[in-house]
């Protein structure tokens, strides 16, 4: 038996690639997902199903893939959680609901992907949503994934006082951070209606696991690709215990930025230097999977809270944010700040999710110019490639986050915080006024913003480096595609969830176009 | 896209099925049930996870049963007829007697000319079926997916000591395996509750082929009727979620049980062609039998109060069945009777079940509707036969002597039912018996295998339907005639069997 698409990795975009792909039921879809499935919403356990904070912690949950990465030379190992269960990363994540700007994908089409500018994602970006608090031309009201915004009646007093401080500070009021030409603080969009975290799982699988046309398999491990020539037609799959082989027709990739290019290399697709030094016979040499790794570097700047200051427990712990373009740049919102009301210590230093240590400005760059790389340590499937993220090897990076550093330390002496704060924990002050000081902190403090991604960039044929086309297609080969964050040519400027879901309606329509 | 099998229905049969057949990595088969599925052994509900039952009787909740009706008799036009409507079909929420057909039933079979059939030939499947912890053995299975134990002489609850030892002193053998061929007599039920686990095909089965991604499980699927291009069968209409879907295989095999599958033949256009006009639906292929040959064990229940001071059961140990099985006088068919007794703990009560386990009567299932979620008449038509009547009658009357045997004197009170009056004559213990007989959820026969000169056999003794291409019956309706036991086993065999034969290309 052979399905019309196989589907690897049921995340942010596969699960909404096999639900679109389905509508037609003479297509037959298989998607596999390495960790479980929960076809109810009463199955899912806690720290899945609520997007606040559980007494499980998601970091150290089963349905995290639980990676660790190198962020810097100077710095920890860092965790790298990755979502394990159907909904992949969009069922484990901090459920920020944002767009990139404009410019971010502009530039993906001016870099050879002309399906790509902002006018031809919008009807994606507004086909996946169903926005609770704003319906115009830019907003979408019937999609699978529901997003609102917090009400001035439900903010709390942390995000009250971050909302004075930066208006004070002459940031723009910003009442709708999706809007395009938006900057400056306000409430951000979320999906996360009634604290339930809106995941594909929830919102596209939940409209397609009845067809019979699609087969979800949870628990299935991938191993590797199987070629006939340059022609993909099948995967190796572990499932109990034992190793599977399952046909297609097409094969799609959505093992996420990490898995995605991890089995590229593990079925000989990748630099062929660095194959060969693993033992994987070489398939098709694309030295681009696994380079250019992209992330959003963060920064925390922490203070203690007042100890009458009361903290809710079982309360949203992020309700604002503030995007700005830092002084100098041409990099339009490349700044944003999250307001944390709920700070804990970091699970890796002996920190607990329930025990709050303060309140917390979240610092994200969130157009670094510097890129990492993805490599194999072993042939072995089960072994984590290496991520090596290498931040802040650029000043131009390093300056940006400095001068937000600073920011954020200065509107922390705002009044609106004198029932809050008692004083700033980190970065420590003796730190805060030489750059070379402050440099070496960040080196050591800096950890992801969870947004691993560009792994297999999209691009013309002419570029060396491009792993896929701009329909998801890799190079020189027939029968594979790559559908989800790793194929983003460079980072946006915002989460990317939504990105990513928006890649995987969109290249579902190309795929039903028949490109 | 198409599988190479589509079985419909994840019972005792088709689960079998499904395992055997999915062992070939290179064959995908499809696997659809009605009811839910629980792939996570600690996820499945308590009513069908224990054997003993959850609530006042053994019948599980709804969302697990069909909650058939059928007519008993012309007296009893109600009679519940529970089903599964979950993996594991009936096999998840049935009894657990796990005892295998007479060698007379198969020598019957056999002799009707499905020669493939003899006990000989069956044996080595019953004993691939399961794991008997008791016995190891020629005739036992050591490695099979089912497991089997009975209840240990010295662990018997007062009740079933009772009853044990009242057959033995009215001169009743003593029966240690009730498997053994030529068992007959007094002794505890092989039971598939290990622990007190029901289990199921969906536990002992699909537990060990679930992983295989060449094995698609599908629950919540309703099955409306068979896709069929001219006189071959290419697929099913399945209703999931609230849409219709169609699916393809290359062998489609109905294992919805001896009810559904017949309905689901005729609702296809495969049946008697006047029948199925009736209705409106097209005849593909007359076939006279389907739904005929309805055969069933009636049962008749008596009760008796339990002396206060006897024990019920522990809820640990669940309701322990002692069986006497036995020739009822005069008959011409050997061990054709069960008695059992078991401790009602909802009203301090002795149950005492005496079963026809070889009616002559038969019975028949007819389309009410062509609709699909009507559910098709069954007409049990019990006890027609004099002959049926008197074995019954006789088994009653030596309930009251089992009672009646100084091993009971500590432990039985008054007799609740019959009432007495329905004693004093054979009339009218008969207008009784009309009244109360019951089923004993062994409903078979209604597409029944047989050689091509028999009119009324829908299937060939390999399953296939006669006069349709690529599709299959295999499940409890194409039994020849229905076994002296209780049905789960003997139609796991016969998944089992047809499996052996389908991986063999025959």
């Amino acid at each position: 038996m052979k399905y019309d698409y196989i589907i690897i990795g049921a995340g942010s975009a596969g699960a909404i690639l096999a639900t679109r792909l389905t509508e037609d039921p003479s297509k037959s879809v298989l998607l596999l997902e390495a960790g479980p499935d929960y076809a109810e919403m009463e199955d899912l356990p806690d720290e899945v199903r609520y997007g606040y904070a559980t007494a499980t912690d998601i970091m150290t949950s089963d349905h995290n893939w639980q990676f660790t990465g190198r962020a810097t030379d100077s710095a920890e190992p860092m965790l790298v959680p990755r979502g394990r269960v159907t909904g992949g990363s969009s069922a484990i994540n901090g459920q920020i609901f944002l767009r990139g700007v404009p410019e971010d994908y502009d530039n993906w089409a001016s870099w050879g992907n002309e399906e790509w500018g902002f006018e031809d994602c919008l009807p994606y970006f507004r086909k996946l949503e169903t926005d609770t608090t704003y319906s115009d031309d830019f907003h979408g009201t019937d999609g699978p994934i529901i997003c609102h915004r917090f009400q001035p009646e439900t903010w709390q007093d942390a995000s009250k006082a971050f909302y004075q401080a930066c208006l004070d500070y002459g940031f723009e009021d910003c009442p709708d951070h999706n809007d395009p030409d938006s900057t400056g603080v306000g409430p951000l969009p979320l999906n996360n209606p009634n604290g339930i975290r809106w995941s594909t799982n929830l919102g596209y699988l939940s409209l397609s696991r009845h067809r019979l046309n699609l087969t979800i398999r949870a628990n299935c491990t991938v191993h590797r690709l199987e070629f006939d020539g340059n022609r993909a037609t099948g995967v190796v799959v572990e499932s109990g215990g034992e190793v599977f082989t399952v046909q297609g027709d097409e094969i799609i990739l959505s093992a996420g930025a990490v898995g995605s290019p991890q089995i590229l290399m593990l079925s000989g697709v990748g630099p062929s230097e660095h194959l060969e030094e693993i033992g994987i016979p070489v398939v098709h040499d694309l030295p681009g999977v696994g380079q250019n790794l992209r992330d959003h570097p963060l920064i925390y700047v922490t203070w203690r809270a007042k100890p009458e200051h009361e903290f809710d427990l079982d309360g949203p712990r992020m309700q604002f944010g503030l995007r700005y373009t830092a002084t100098g740049s041409d990099l339009r919102n490349d700044m944003i700040v999250y307001m944390n009301t709920f700070a804990t210590e970091r699970v890796n230093r002996g920190g607990n999710r329930m025990e709050p240590i303060g309140i917390r400005m979240i610092v994200a760059l969130d157009l670094a110019v510097g890129s990492g790389e993805l490599k194999l340590n072993s042939a072995d499937p089960s072994d984590q490639p290496i991520l090596d993220y290498n931040y802040f090897t650029e000043e131009f990076d390093r300056e940006r986050m400095r001068e937000a550093v600073r920011i954020c330390s200065r509107m922390g002496e705002h009044e609106a915080w004198s029932d809050i704060i008692e004083e700033r924990i980190e970065p420590p002050e003796e730190v805060m006024d030489s750059d070379d000081d402050l440099d070496e902190w960040m080196a050591r403090e800096v950890t992801t913003g969870h947004h691993i991604s560009c792994t297999n960039k999209m691009g013309p044929a002419d570029d060396p480096m491009a792993v896929v086309d701009q329909y998801g297609k890799v190079h020189g080969l027939e029968g594979l595609r790559v559908i989800d964050a790793s194929i983003m040519p460079d980072c946006v400027r915002a989460n990317i969830n939504v990105t990513t879901m928006m890649i995987g309606e969109k290249i579902a329509d190309l795929i039903k176009e028949g490109r | 896209m198409k599988y190479d099998y589509v079985i419909v229905g994840a019972g005792s049969a088709g689960a079998t099925l499904a395992a055997r057949l999915s062992e070939d990595p290179s064959l995908s088969v499809l696997l659809l049930e009605a009811g839910p599925d629980y792939p996570d052994f600690d996820a499945i509900p308590e009513d069908l996870k224990y054997g003993w039952g959850t609530g006042a009787d053994f019948v599980v909740e709804d969302e697990h049963n069909w909650a058939f009706t059928g007519r008993a008799t012309p007296s009893r036009t109600d009679m519940e007829v529970p089903r599964g409507k979950v993996t594991g079909g009936t096999s998840a929420i049935n009894g657990q007697v796990f005892l295998r057909p007479l060698v007379h039933d198969f020598d019957y079979w056999t002799s009707l000319g499905n020669d493939e059939w003899t006990y000989e030939d069956t044996l080595p499947y019953m004993r691939k079926i399961e794991t008997d912890t008791d016995f190891s053995d020629d005739y036992h299975g050591t490695d099979g997916p089912i497991i089997v134990r009975r209840h240990a002489l010295d662990s018997l609850q007062p009740e079933q000591s009772a009853f044990y030892r009242a057959c033995l002193d009215m001169g009743f053998s003593d029966v240690q395996d009730h498997n053994h061929p030529g068992a007959t007599g007094v002794g505890p039920y092989p039971l598939n509750n290990p622990g007190g686990v029901r289990w199921s095909t969906a536990i002992g089965y699909l537990g060990e082929a679930r992983h295989r991604l060449n094995l698609t499980i599908r629950p919540n699927c309703f099955t409306r009727r068979v896709l069929l291009d001219g006189d071959t069968a290419v697929g099913v209409e399945v209703e999931s979620g609230d849409e219709v879907f169609e699916v393809y295989g290359d062998q489609i095999v109905l294992s919805a049980g001896p009810i559904a599958s017949p309905q689901l033949l005729m609702l296809s256009g495969i049946g008697p062609s006047e029948h199925l006009a009736q209705f409106g639906i097209s005849t593909i292929q007359d076939s006279p039998g389907v739904g005929q040959g309805l055969r069933d064990h009636p049962c008749v229940t008596m009760l008796w109060k339990a002396q206060e001071h006897v024990p019920a059961p522990p809820h640990e140990v669940g309701p322990q069945k002692v069986s006497l099985r036995y020739t009822a006088p005069g008959s011409h068919f050997p061990d054709d009777m069960i008695t059992v007794m078991r401790f009602g703990k909802w009203d301090h009560v002795l149950v005492m079940s005496v079963g026809l386990y070889l009616a002559v009567g038969k019975g028949s299932l007819t389309l009410q509707s062509a609709d699909p979620h009507v559910q098709p008449v069954l007409d049990y038509n019990y006890l027609v036969e004099e002959f049926d009547r008197r074995r019954l009658r006789d088994g009653v009357r030596l309930s009251l002597d089992i009672i009646e045997n100084p091993a009971f004197s500590d432990i039985a009170g008054e007799l609740i039912a019959p009432d007495p009056a329905a004693l004093r004559s054979d009339d009218a213990l008969d207008e009784w018996m009309l009244g109360n007989v019951s089923t004993m959820h062994h409903i078979s026969c209604t597409a029944k295998m047989g050689p091509e000169d028999d009119p009324m056999a829908v299937v060939d003794q390999h399953g296939c339907v006669r006069g349709v291409n690529n599709l299959r019956v295999v499940d409890g309706s194409i039994l020849p005639d229905c076994p002296r036991s209780n049905t789960n086993v003997p139609i796991m065999m016969l998944a089992e069997r047809i499996a052996g034969w389908i991986a063999a290309g025959e």
